[in-house]
């Protein structure tokens, strides 16, 4: 039980990182319908613009909390200027193009930034300097029991404040009108006098400032970025918008959250389910293996990538629209 | 000049063939004065041009985004380093492991096709992308409890071709001409690109093919590409044939590893030409 409560803590931390890196990528396709395939390029470049900044600033002898809000406060207007400028550069003239061209524009923008960021912070792992001292609360009154660590309850927090902040944006504010008016029909939002580029340009760069906190979210979670770090991540935060309904606000944390879930329980359980030991006594050839490696089993947790993937396909399959998804995609 | 006096000329036609021909023919000679890494960057290159055109069946002619590409080319690259190396303990042929490779890429096609074949444009391509990544992390951790893959390590001394008592591995004396293994390669890889080449536009005028065009001129309006009727069928023969084309340059690819600088065998070469399909999808569509 205890193994399983954490699992779900971490699950949860995981989902809400997902979350917002999901809230980018749907928000995007719901106005212009385009898969930006760089947006998890975007939270890597966050993650690396915070790595520099905190390790510059780990000797100076400022309080730790602010030196990452400094770094966050560094990373989002950089990962901005990105997501600015490659709507800009790359996006904007293919937006009469066949659907096809601008996803696969979105390709090499990700394969330029990640090339980008290996010629500015090298091919190695960066591992995050440990300004913030780890503490873990137990969430039961045993030693076994279940544990949760600062970072991760900042994590949680701070996302759950961002989605508060993006839902209020998109709800409540003049900006949101328009870009909920855009992505109902760009057309008719353009003869209402709202100027769908900068709708656009908004949109992409406040998705990229999500991604940035991410980035830094990320980055401070596992201690450590990577300049490809940006393509699993995304793939599976695109996954995650997929199974909640793509284009939906609240599909993204629902399908973050389960993603992240998914991927933890699977991690922590799927070695125990295809421990194939149990089959020693019946069948010959697992002796040997299984006295060497009594936990010998099928899919360990170093499959836990693959869960995501899974349900990724599972959901384009059997339900297209995804779980909060309203319209049934005609693209599907 | 342009293309109409050259086709309309068959003179013309035929010693511009020629000219081509003696160059392609001249081109690993010249190069190998400079050294023999230009050679094997030429070998490289024909083998994107084999990818590439794997590729334009799929994407080109049926018009599926297909970004799991790099699945297929793994595959065969590990059919032939599972079937010829010190691995298990197998030496088979190169002309045999080559229907297996094509069978196994065909099963993991239809393994890709029939879930996702109804799915089309973008969603596809996530799909495929997915899948890719599927069979990258399973190759990557087949190693435990049973060592298939070798993991991360991938796959070291495989066999070099042999055909016809022709090793492809080593230098060949021929009288007082020394005709090394790379240059060999760089003749069959020429020779192999040049049979794709044309059963790639036999494919194109094949009866089945035009149809397929039909549904992909439609693509850009998939929807009314779909209306054609029996799209998806085609599509997963589609599939299913083009697949047979990515796998030999996966099994090329991990011959063409055998003598290069050892730097960690079947799998990461897999892995990092794979990433060159990626960027030939890009390269192919700009």
């Amino acid at each position: 039980m205890d193994t399983f409560i954490q699992q779900l803590i971490n699950g949860l931390t995981l989902g809400c990182v997902y979350a917002v890196v999901a809230l980018g990528y749907t928000m995007v396709y719901g106005i212009i319908q385009l898969i930006n395939f760089a947006h998890g390029e975007v939270v890597m470049i966050g993650a690396m613009v915070a790595f520099s900044v905190i390790t510059a600033l780990a000797g100076s002898g400022m309080p730790p909390v602010f030196i990452v809000l400094l770094a966050t406060l560094a990373a989002i207007p950089v990962c901005m200027a990105v997501g600015y400028t490659m709507e800009r550069v790359a996006y904007r003239p293919l937006r009469s193009a066949p659907r096809l061209a601008p996803l696969i524009t979105a390709i090499g923008i990700s394969i330029i930034l990640q090339h980008v960021a290996l010629m500015i912070w090298s091919r190695n792992n960066l591992s995050f300097p440990q300004i913030i001292q780890l503490q873990s609360y137990h969430l039961g009154s045993s030693e076994t029991s279940a544990t949760i660590t600062n970072v991760q309850i900042a994590i949680m927090v701070t996302s759950i404040a961002m989605m508060a902040a993006l839902l209020a944006l998109i709800y409540k504010t003049r900006m949101g009108i328009a870009m909920r008016a855009t992505s109902q029909n760009p057309q008719v939002a353009g003869l209402m006098g709202i100027n769908i580029n900068t709708v656009i340009s908004m949109t992409f760069m406040i998705g990229a400032s999500l991604g940035a906190i991410a980035g830094v979210m990320v980055g401070s979670y596992y201690g450590i970025a990577n300049y490809t770090m940006g393509f699993l991540l995304g793939l599976k935060a695109f996954s995650a918008a997929v199974l909640g309904g793509i284009g939906n606000l609240g599909g993204a944390v629902l399908g973050g959250l389960l993603i992240g879930l998914i991927e933890a329980l699977g991690a922590g359980y799927m070695g125990d389910i295809t421990n194939v030991c149990f089959l020693n006594g019946f069948l010959p050839g697992f002796s040997t293996m299984c006295e060497t490696n009594p936990n010998g089993s099928l899919f360990g947790s170093n499959y836990k990538d693959v869960y995501a993937f899974i349900v990724l396909i599972l959901v384009l399959v059997f339900r297209p629209s995804g779980l909060l998804g309203e319209r049934v995609g005609d693209r599907a | 000049m342009n293309a109409a006096t050259w086709s309309s000329n068959p003179r013309l036609k035929w010693f511009g063939i020629a000219c081509v021909a003696v160059a392609l023919i001249a081109l690993p000679f010249v190069l190998a004065m400079a050294g023999t890494a230009w050679v094997r960057i030429t070998n490289f290159a024909i083998l994107f041009v084999l990818l590439s055109l794997g590729l334009n069946i799929v994407v080109g002619f049926a018009g599926l985004l297909d970004l799991g590409y790099i699945a297929f080319y793994a595959v065969g690259a590990y059919v032939y380093a599972l079937l010829a190396s010190p691995h298990f303990g197998l030496h088979l042929p190169w002309w045999m492991i080559l229907p297996i490779g094509a069978f196994i890429a065909c099963v993991f096609g239809i393994l890709l096709g029939s879930p996702t074949l109804k799915l089309r444009g973008d969603y596809l391509a996530i799909v495929t992308l997915g899948f890719g990544e599927i069979v990258r992390i399973f190759m990557n951790n087949l190693s435990d409890p049973i060592n298939i893959t070798n993991g991360p390590k991938g796959i070291s001394t495989i066999d070099s071709i042999k055909l016809a008592g022709l090793d492809f591995g080593g230098s060949t004396r021929i009288g007082d001409f020394v005709l090394s293994g790379t240059i060999k390669y760089y003749f069959f890889l020429l020779a192999i690109m040049l049979i794709v080449i044309v059963i790639n536009f036999r494919l194109q005028n094949s009866r089945r093919a035009r149809r397929t065009r039909n549904g992909h001129q439609h693509h850009s309006h998939e929807t009314a590409g779909v209306c054609h009727g029996r799209i998806f069928r085609r599509h997963r023969r589609r599939h299913v044939l083009g697949h047979p084309g990515i796998h030999q340059p996966g099994e090329l690819c991990t011959q063409r590893k055998r003598d290069g600088a050892g730097d960690g065998g079947a799998r990461r070469h897999g892995q990092y030409l794979g990433r060159g399909a990626r960027c030939s999808i890009a390269l192919f569509c700009a």
